[in-house]
């Protein structure tokens, strides 16, 4: 059983992992190339093509340690959601939808709230001198959206009225996430890259992460109930 | 299709259902979870640092080689 459920995540985060590493190379490297030769035109040297292929190479390992490591957090608020639901409609659709509605809280949660307030940069943005003080302000606002949504989540469950609890939820997390972006300190560094690239990388940096995020939400869900870990959890009269 | 329990009837009656909240398999996923995602999306050479002291932080070899996810992700880069 808890062998299971690790080894559930596991095979999740790699095969989403491998995929997301994949997407990375097809859709954000391109942006993220145009913005090295940039920053090496800037310091007026020319780019390490031999290090930027390692670099490259060492974009499906990091694919493979996101995924594993998203996918062990999933599989942590999932089995907790499967542990409290009383709900006796275990199909495999309705597991697998409740599994990919999951991931799409949790990107925007952990993804799309913060990158709102800091949006990814491609490389030659960043002032290297601020690289603790831009980790701390993104970190403490993922903890923020994070600890609100699960508080939010964990209150809603002692509500009545599914309507009325989830309208009342989302409003409240609402508030909470316009208090952060408000009072929360900006970005300090100055943001000078060019407007297509900037752009172009911001898109397809929420679209492969939101990808990364469905696909572990998927596995997962599918996973858990073609082993039994779902229908485990069922009374047995 | 899977159907949910054993006799239609009964299940209905029966709101609990047997299935505990798995304490140690959450407890090793946050383990994992802590540690790649600090490999992933923080480190600065700490990790190596471990093995090969401050010459880490000037090689500082998961932060490039993470480097191109770590922007994807949308954590702070240099």
């Amino acid at each position: 059983m808890i062998l299971n459920i690790i080894a559930v995540a596991l095979l999740a985060g790699v095969v989403g992992g491998a995929l997301y590493g994949l997407m990375n190379l097809a859709l954000v490297t391109p942006y993220i190339d145009r913005a090295v030769e940039i920053e090496a035109s800037r310091l007026g040297e020319s780019v390490d093509i031999a290090f930027r292929v390692w670099q490259k190479q060492g974009a499906i390992l990091a694919g493979l340690i996101a995924g594993v490591a998203y996918s062990s957090l999933f599989s942590i608020v999932y089995a907790y959601m499967a542990s409290r639901s009383s709900s006796s409609s275990t199909t495999t659709r309705t597991t697998i939808s409740s599994g990919i509605i999951l991931a799409l809280i949790i990107w925007v949660v952990l993804y799309l709230m913060p990158a709102l307030k800091y949006p990814a940069n491609p490389p030659a943005v960043g002032d290297p001198e601020t690289i603790y003080y831009r980790q701390g302000i993104y970190i403490a606002y993922m903890l923020i959206s994070g600890i609100a949504a699960l508080a939010l989540a964990l209150l809603r469950m002692r509500l009545v009225g599914v309507l009325s609890r989830n309208i009342a939820m989302i409003a409240a997390y609402a508030v909470i996430m316009l208090g952060a972006y408000m009072l929360m300190p900006p970005n300090p560094d100055a943001i000078d890259m060019a407007e297509d690239i900037l752009t172009g990388f911001r898109v397809t940096s929420a679209a492969t992460s939101l990808a990364l995020w469905l696909m572990i939400g998927f596995m997962t869900s599918l996973l858990w109930s073609r082993t039994g870990l779902i229908r485990r959890r069922m009374p047995t009269t | 299709m899977h159907h949910g329990g054993n006799g239609d009837g009964n299940d209905r009656q029966i709101t609990k259902v047997e299935f505990r909240y798995p304490l140690l398999a959450v407890a090793v996923l946050a383990a994992i979870f802590a540690f790649a995602s600090f490999a992933l999306g923080y480190d600065q050479g700490q990790l190596l640092s471990i093995v090969s002291g401050e010459q880490a932080y000037e090689e500082n070899f998961l932060h490039e080689l993470f480097h191109d996810t770590r922007h994807a992700l949308g954590f702070p880069c240099h």
